[in-house]
């Protein structure tokens, strides 16, 4: 983690902000679905592993409200904000506790986030539309939740380093 | 051992959640074997106002169903019903040809016969059209 003052961080909080919808978009540029509604790589997520691992977790929690927020205006329409942002608030907190408190590795933070992003987004659909039958959705969606994470969580293991080396070149961390 | 060490909780999680999806898979495919509900369909000819008889969806059968308006063979075969000969003139009731899941109903309105598939469970619906969200 890289402490450094607001005023030092704002600036590449703002680059992983537009990093993060630029995923978003690939996304919904990139046919990868699956068919199943629901099932996504949840690329963006790549974003808010990466600043969670260079800032700071509140940093993390801001990117991820901000980032629901714009891909949801911008991408979508306002009726998907509250699924997109409860599993991204969800995971984020989710991921703060595996990495910070529970001090797992960035693979495995990332796949406790996935599953909980797909588990929160399952708890608001069973909220609004009181169909037994979401329950039969429960196991995929977990699935690819641990499936996606896991693998973005590798990515992010892999970049993150290397991040790092060049954000503080020359400086003590 | 240094390995374990490091990864330990790492693996223990992973193995949690792993172990958690596959029980989840298998609580799913448990829940909706006796779901399906289709089994105990019966196939319901009614004529004007009368049942003229109920059959079990899943065992083959024709039947000949005669009224003072005319004559319908119905045949069961399969999992789907459908009238495969009509005396009437429209012959829209062979037209709908087949249907399998129950709430779904055959009528032909000049010999006053219908046929529909009605599920024992009680549910009249055979599952969703179509979800929006």
């Amino acid at each position: 983690m890289i402490r450094w003052p607001i005023r030092k961080r704002v600036p590449y909080l703002g680059l992983l902000l537009a990093f993060a919808l630029a995923l978003s978009y690939i996304e919904v540029l990139l046919p990868i679905g699956t068919g199943i509604p629901g099932v996504k790589p949840g690329l963006a997520n790549l974003a808010v592993l990466l600043c969670l691992t260079l800032f700071s977790p509140v940093d993390a929690l801001l990117l991820t409200v901000l980032k629901a927020c714009l891909s949801c205006l911008l991408f979508g329409n306002m009726s998907m904000l509250l699924y997109s942002l409860s599993g991204a608030v969800i995971s984020c907190i989710v991921m703060i506790a595996a990495s910070r408190v529970i001090k797992l590795h960035l693979p495995v933070v990332s796949m406790c986030g996935g599953i909980f992003h797909n588990l929160a987004q399952f708890a608001v659909a069973l909220l609004i539309l009181h169909t037994k039958g979401l329950f039969y959705y429960l196991p995929v969606l977990t699935a690819s939740g641990l499936v996606t994470g896991l693998i973005l969580g590798i990515l992010a293991s892999l970049v993150s380093p290397k991040l790092k080396k060049i954000l503080t070149r020359g400086e003590e961390i | 051992m240094t390995l374990l060490k490091q990864y330990g909780k790492d693996l223990t999680i992973i193995a949690a959640a792993i172990l958690a999806v596959l029980i989840l898979f298998v609580i799913r495919s448990a829940a909706y074997q006796d779901e399906g509900g289709k089994k105990d369909a019966k196939v319901v000819i009614t004529t004007g106002d009368e049942v003229y008889g109920t059959y079990p969806l899943y065992e083959d059968r024709v039947v000949e169903v005669k009224t003072p308006h005319g004559q319908n063979t119905v045949t069961i075969n399969g999992g789907s019903v459908w009238v495969s000969d009509a005396s009437c003139r429209d012959e829209i009731c062979i037209g709908t040809g087949k249907i399998r899941s129950p709430g779904k109903s055959i009528v032909c309105l000049p010999n006053r016969v219908s046929v529909s598939i009605v599920s024992e469970s009680g549910k009249e619906d055979g599952g969703y059209d179509t979800v929006a969200y």
